[in-house]
């Protein structure tokens, strides 16, 4: 009995060591998110529905990088905070700290058959170049290969947060065969890379198919595993309508919803899972042109921001899917921010007494300010496809409430086509901005308040600012070596242009999803929020 | 009461009038009233929307968001504290132009195009009716497409649409009718009695080929404010903060479970006029078909 026992004992510690090994031995056998419930289905299809449809796949805008981070792999991975390697295994500073030594890994390839190597780094830096408007704002220069697998980076400036800004979902690699061969709608529609999902289909106004790339096996330390996705394919549809998306996730018809409606996000976190990321960057801001009209005085700009009751506007819009936001030059989850959000309360007695300092003493019939037989208007253009409907109700608030202070406030919604196609762009065009610019570094500051891109005027700067000494400080900020001086001159930066009111925020930008029960292990990066559908499961039940 | 002929098979206007009662108040079937008082009031709102709404329709109120219909909010109010109520009475003005105006562009081009493929020479009768014959089936929506891509989303777009849009089927019933009329008795008379052309056409033509379209406009004001409205709805016509019905739905669907009044209330303005608008229209034919006993 008792040998029999033993090998019962044996028989079951066998079969034990063996169910583990098997188990160990799968790909993507590990748990997926701490405290995942349920059993993994290998395969499937995840459908998620979105709201923006970007011209390409691949460039400037963060609605291109959310797509980007499925099918591109990139140097470095944002965790939280740390810096974690990926294509680079690791990496070196030079002393003056404008020159960065990447040594790559050497078993990356290209979804097409090509070898990602030091080759493919150089071949995609004028894709870079050429494909992102901003990319001056990083101050790389190139890279120049050392060996097959190890490149330096070079940079015109000091960037601390350059690997931020490589981890971002904007620069990912293309396989050179592709960038030397296939034709440009090939390039915008159906980019060749590294990642773990290739594209098969894009059918304009609906959406995209992704395919899983069996091949991958090159997933950052951040992922939740190695080797291929768990699910076959991900289709990516493009669903504009907030309603139309909830009610897909609420029917069944998708897996993850972008965006549902404020309205709904008590339900949706009731409901399904969720998950939210205050985007880096700027938030949702109000530029005011300083160049011309009458926001060229600063008691103007402070009436209408003493006259905008913005963290009620902001709780009662967006119900908790967005924070309120005071700083109007860096959000709330960018490096070196500073929080003002007590700067300029809501006193609508402090904006009339600042208008009628600033000789806006005369009404006009329907009550608006006039000066010099002028009534005090401001024209407020914004691109739909930047500012949501509730963004846009926001305004509808905003415009109500400068009306009591006698300010004549126009907003005129933008399309897609419109806003991107440059109209309404100029100077002479409007007195107010609003818009936000994801990215995760301070240098923000370079990008939305310097008046020159490569020499032209820079279309980022919304409040058409010029300041040579202040474009000086911001510099001087960005090449301070030390993190608590950084800090400090960032902080002071931040202080002069909010109380110079040349931009203030309203809310930041926050990218919300809604996501069934049935799928596990979704996750949004850290830097620009962007999805990671790799890591996804179905389970059952 | 039947229609009357006189010599020459001459249409003739009903000489009976309206029944009274003793009061003097005209006999007309419950329906007409009813329909007659919504439009009344549709008609003041849109005339002057001070003398019905009880708030402004742009004021907004962040403590009052979302508030279920009340003593203070006859029809509660929206996701920033407008009040609903005074929105649709301020709406009513941009929903009924639009019909109106849509229905003017419709009836104008009806006009020029229905009585040139009737009466015009061979060589532009016969391509235009084929023209007509095409344009009938073109769905308004891609016309609104076209507009609001040329124009961008606004009234105009809408109005001009919409009027297009139903050109075709009003044309081709105008030119039915002038067929029908110049081949009548009292028009060969006149022929015979040396009328000109241009008198048979203003005085015998035009009247009795236009006088089944008083009936059918009326219907087809109420159905240009359901499609202005819908086209609104789709984005393609007035932006808001405008109270026009259409954006005020399209405005409303996000909360339509927390809110069920942002909905139904604006949708119950749409369907009052437009069936208002179509009672009337039908009464409006049945009495000039002398359908009414």
């Amino acid at each position: 009995m008792n040998k029999s026992f033993k090998e019962i004992a044996q028989a079951s510690l066998a079969l034990t060591v063996t169910a583990l090994s098997v188990a160990f031995a799968t790909p993507g056998a590990f748990a997926a998110d701490a405290g995942d419930a349920g059993q993994r289905i290998n395969g499937g299809t995840i459908t998620y529905v979105h709201e923006q449809e970007p011209p390409c796949l691949w460039g400037g805008w963060v609605q291109q990088a959310y797509l980007s981070r499925q099918v591109f792999d990139y140097l470095v991975s944002y965790d939280n905070g740390k810096i974690r390697p990926w294509l680079a295994t690791d990496w070196s500073e030079s002393p003056d700290r404008k020159t960065i030594t990447f040594h790559l890994r050497k078993d990356v390839v290209f979804t097409d058959g090509d070898k990602f190597n030091a080759d493919a780094v150089l071949a995609n830096y004028p894709v870079w170049v050429k494909g992102i408007g901003w990319h001056s704002f990083t101050y790389m220069t190139g890279f120049t290969k050392l060996d097959a697998y190890t490149v330096a980076l070079h940079l015109s400036e000091p960037n601390p947060e350059i690997y931020n800004v490589l981890a971002n979902g904007h620069y990912g690699f293309q396989s050179p065969d592709s960038i030397a061969h296939n034709t440009p709608e090939q390039k915008c529609l159906a980019p060749v890379g590294t990642g773990p999902w290739k594209v098969q289909k894009w059918t304009r106004g609906e959406g995209i198919t992704f395919l899983r790339n069996d091949k991958y096996d090159w997933a950052p330390p951040n992922a939740h595993h190695n080797g291929p996705a768990y699910a076959a394919q991900l289709d990516w549809k493009f669903v504009p309508d907030a309603t139309t998306r909830w009610g897909a996730l609420l029917s069944g018809e998708a897996d993850v919803a972008y965006q549902p409606p404020s309205v709904q996000w008590k339900n949706a976190q009731r409901q399904f899972q969720t998950l939210s990321f205050v985007a880096t960057g700027r938030p949702q801001a109000l530029s005011f042109n300083v160049a011309r009209g009458p926001f060229t005085d600063q008691r103007v700009r402070q009436a209408f921001v003493y006259a905008i009751d913005r963290k009620r506007i902001v709780a009662a819009v967006f119900k908790g899917t967005a924070p309120y936001e005071g700083n109007g030059s860096l959000s709330r989850s960018t490096p070196l921010y500073l929080n003002v959000d007590d700067d300029y309360p809501y006193d609508v007695a402090k904006a009339n007494t600042l208008l009628d300092a600033a000789g806006w003493t005369g009404r006009d019939a329907q009550g608006y300010r006039t000066k010099d037989g002028k009534i005090l208007d401001a024209r407020l253009p914004f691109n739909q496809a930047i500012i949501d409907p509730e963004g846009a109700v926001a305004l509808q608030v905003i415009q109500d409430q400068v009306k009591a202070v006698g300010i004549k406030l126009d907003v005129i919604p933008l399309t897609q086509t419109q806003g991107f196609a440059g109209a309404d762009s100029q100077p002479a065009d409007k007195e107010i901005s609003f818009g936000y610019w994801v990215w995760p570094s301070p240098n923000i500051l370079d990008i939305v308040y310097n008046d020159k891109l490569n020499g032209f005027p820079n279309g980022n700067n919304l409040s058409f600012f010029s300041n040579a000494k202040i474009e000086a400080q911001i510099m001087d900020a960005q090449r301070e070596p030390d993190p608590k001086l950084r800090f400090q001159k960032f902080a002071v930066l931040q202080k002069w242009f909010d109380d110079q009111a040349i931009a203030v925020g309203v809310y930041d930008f926050t990218y919300n999803v809604a996501i069934s029960k049935k799928l596990k292990g979704l996750w949004q990066d850290k830097g620009n929020g962007l999805l990671n559908f790799y890591d996804a499961y179905f389970v059952k039940g | 009461m039947t229609a009357s002929t006189t010599e020459f098979g001459r249409p003739q206007a009903d000489q009976k009038t309206v029944p009274r009662s003793r009061i003097g108040v005209p006999r007309l079937p419950v329906s007409i009233w009813l329909s007659g008082l919504v439009v009344l009031f549709f008609a003041i709102a849109a005339i002057d929307p001070s003398l019905l709404s009880t708030h402004s329709a742009f004021e907004t109120d962040l403590l009052n968001t979302l508030s279920p219909p009340s003593v203070g909010h006859l029809l509660g109010t929206d996701d920033i504290g407008r009040d609903l109520y005074s929105r649709i009475v301020w709406g009513t003005r941009q929903s009924l132009l639009i019909g109106l105006g849509a229905m003017a562009v419709a009836l104008f081009g009806a006009l020029v195009l229905g009585f040139t493929a009737a009466l015009g020479p061979k060589w532009i009768a016969g391509p235009l009716h084929r023209l007509l014959e095409i344009l009938l089936p073109f769905p308004i929506l891609l016309l609104a497409l076209l507009f609001v891509a040329l124009l961008g989303p606004s009234a105009t777009s809408l109005l001009i649409s919409v009027g297009i849009g139903t050109t075709a089927g009003y044309a081709r019933l105008i030119r039915a009718q002038a067929l029908k009329v110049r081949k009548s008795g009292y028009v060969e008379a006149a022929l015979a009695l040396g009328h000109s052309e241009r008198t048979i056409f203003r005085q015998h033509i035009a009247p009795n080929a236009f006088r089944p379209l008083v009936a059918l406009v009326t219907l087809g004001i109420g159905q240009s404010v359901v499609w202005a409205s819908g086209l609104s709805f789709l984005g393609l016509g007035v932006a808001p903060p405008s109270p026009e019905w259409g954006a005020l739905l399209e405005a409303g669907k996000a909360s339509i479970t927390v809110a069920w009044w942002l909905e139904i209330f604006p949708g119950i303005a749409i369907v009052l006029v437009a069936l208002s608008f179509t009672q009337i229209g039908r009464y409006v034919q049945d009495r000039s078909e002398g359908n009414l006993q």
